[in-house]
């Protein structure tokens, strides 16, 4: 059964089609990074999904419930930029979160002390940094154990610590609750998804396993890194690659040297013998990250969808 | 009807450690006391202040019913701004703020968030309006005389109905505007419509006030049944479109 499904959804605000028909499946108990760049339609997909905004057509549902419709999903939501009623602490808006969802003896306390705020639990909310709050907000949308977490840019404000803080908690998440989170920080992405989406101009250029798509878009680049002693001796090595009919686009920046090839197999063989002289670091077939294939896919969106 | 009370609760917990409870029964309370004291004191102010000059002022007998007018004028002048600013911006300082974003995918019916701070800022202003009450009878009873309790009683419950109706039209207002000054100038607009529908169609919710002080005070007026029941319809019609147009709005 799917977490989270969208059929046809759009949401125009009045000229501009934020969403254009976009259908969306997403696998129960995955983490699901939702990408796109700025103004893509990310945000007005999860206003639709938590019922804040309501759509102009086609239809939402999360663990089988329509979006709008009298049964509420249960889902947990960390929004963009989370604000809270200053005058409370952690642990009375979260009591009060707990009163809302009827919970009997909720882990408040435990949920704190998972987001790193046990210390901060009875400091008003008022005197909080933003990534104090930020965790808070994750607090807030983990304490009713809901089957579905929505985040939208949950680590954008943070520092790398609490960056990395986050994105262990979401990680542990994996198979608890299905996470649906929209990020523009691409490696973050790569390593916490199981599953990618990839939103351009209101519509849905892509969705897949992370690893499919690795694999599907692994690049013809091969890297050569050296000493920096040895950079003249790159060049001249440069200065012989780009003759090679194989060769389709280089790179040099300083002591490396990267190589976009049409043949792999050719250029493997070929450049395995041109650095023989050269003292190297590195010689690999790079991998292809997260940020190559959006940069592919949203730079050539009108190829993909067709 | 158990989120209505989750969410009442978290409403007078925000009144009570914001201080605004207190800051609001406070000045009620002072209120009272202060209605008949400034009744009794206000000739022997008036006369002091003639004595110093050729001026001569002659003041007749200060009664009850002056302690009672003050009363009156009390609430439905100072009490009136008071309720004013306490609702015109309980819900559009939310939305600006962004916490209906934290707090509606939470299942909290946006009917009952409204419903519960109406209900928490007329029950404020209930407590409050006992209090003042309380305050100005006793006072009133050292310093003249017991006022009849029957008329008192009926004169406060429709000074906190007319309240109960200012708390109802901020709420709305609160609710339609996108900002803050947007909500008081659709305040400021639905006062002055509530006087021209008094104007034009005779059910002035502000004839509540002057019918409560005959009630007091005894003297004949004629019977506002009319107002009271603009006045009811008008805080439901306030309370319900309230409800109706932010389930219809979108949160930003």
């Amino acid at each position: 059964m799917t977490a989270i499904e969208t059929h046809q959804l759009t949401k125009r605000f009045g000229d501009v089609i934020a969403l254009d028909e976009l259908d969306l499946i997403v696998p129960r108990g995955k983490i699901c990074a939702f990408l796109g760049p700025n103004g893509a339609g990310k945000t007005t997909t999860l206003r639709i999904l938590t019922g804040l905004a309501k759509p102009t057509s086609g239809t939402a549902s999360i663990e089988g419930i329509p979006i709008g419709s009298a049964q509420k999903p249960s889902i947990g939501f960390l929004p963009d930029a989370p604000n809270f009623y200053n005058w409370m602490n952690p642990r009375q808006f979260l009591t009060y979160i707990a009163r809302l969802h009827n919970l009997e003896n909720p882990p408040i306390d435990a949920t704190l002390e998972r987001v790193g705020l046990k210390e901060a639990r009875k400091k008003r909310i008022g005197g909080f940094s933003r990534g104090m709050k930020q965790r808070l907000c994750i607090a807030q949308a983990l304490l009713p154990k809901p089957k579905v977490l929505l985040l939208d840019e949950p680590v954008s404000a943070l520092d790398p610590a609490g960056r990395k803080d986050v994105l262990d908690i979401m990680s542990s998440l994996r198979g608890e609750m299905t996470v649906f989170y929209s990020t523009h920080i691409l490696s973050d992405a790569e390593r916490i998804c199981d599953v990618v989406a990839i939103l351009g101009k209101g519509r849905l250029i892509l969705q897949a396993n992370r690893d499919d798509l690795m694999t599907q878009y692994v690049r013809p680049v091969f890297a050569i890194d050296t000493l920096p002693d040895y950079i003249p001796q790159l060049n001249g090595l440069a200065n012989q690659i780009k003759t090679k009919p194989w060769t389709k686009r280089m790179e040099l920046h300083g002591a490396q040297l990267r190589v976009n090839v049409h043949n792999v197999e050719t250029a493997q063989r070929e450049l395995l013998s041109l650095i023989a002289d050269i003292p190297v670091l590195r010689f690999e077939r790079a991998n292809a990250t997260l940020e190559d294939v959006f940069l592919l896919l949203t730079g050539a969106e009108s190829e993909v969808t067709q | 009807m158990r989120l209505f009370w989750v969410q009442w609760r978290k409403e007078w917990l925000e009144l009570w450690q914001t201080r605004k409870a207190i800051i609001v029964l406070a000045v009620m309370l002072a209120f009272g006391f202060l209605a008949p004291i400034t009744a009794k004191l206000l000739p022997e102010l008036m006369k002091s202040a003639g004595n110093t000059g050729n001026i001569t002022i002659t003041i007749g007998e200060v009664t009850v019913n002056d302690a009672i007018d003050q009363f009156v004028k009390n609430t439905s002048q100072t009490i009136v701004i008071l309720a004013l600013l306490m609702s015109f911006n309980v819900i559009v300082s939310e939305r600006e703020r962004g916490l209906m974003t934290l707090i509606f995918p939470h299942a909290l019916p946006r009917s009952t968030f409204v419903l519960a701070k109406f209900a928490a800022l007329v029950s404020l202003f209930a407590v409050g309006m006992l209090l003042q009450a309380i305050a100005a009878y006793v006072y009133t009873a050292l310093l003249f005389e017991a006022p009849t309790i029957g008329g008192f009683i009926v004169m406060t419950a429709l000074l906190f109905l007319y309240l109960a109706l200012i708390v109802a039209l901020s709420l709305l207002a609160s609710t339609i505007g996108k900002t803050t000054i947007m909500a008081v100038a659709i305040a400021f607009g639905f006062f002055v419509l509530l006087a021209l529908v008094g104007v034009f169609i005779g059910f002035d919710p502000g004839e509540l006030v002057a019918w409560g002080h005959a009630q007091a005070i005894h003297t004949e007026y004629p019977a506002q049944w009319g107002a009271l029941a603009t006045t009811l319809i008008t805080i439901i019609l306030a309370v319900a479109i309230s409800c109706l147009a932010l389930n219809r709005q979108e949160i930003e």
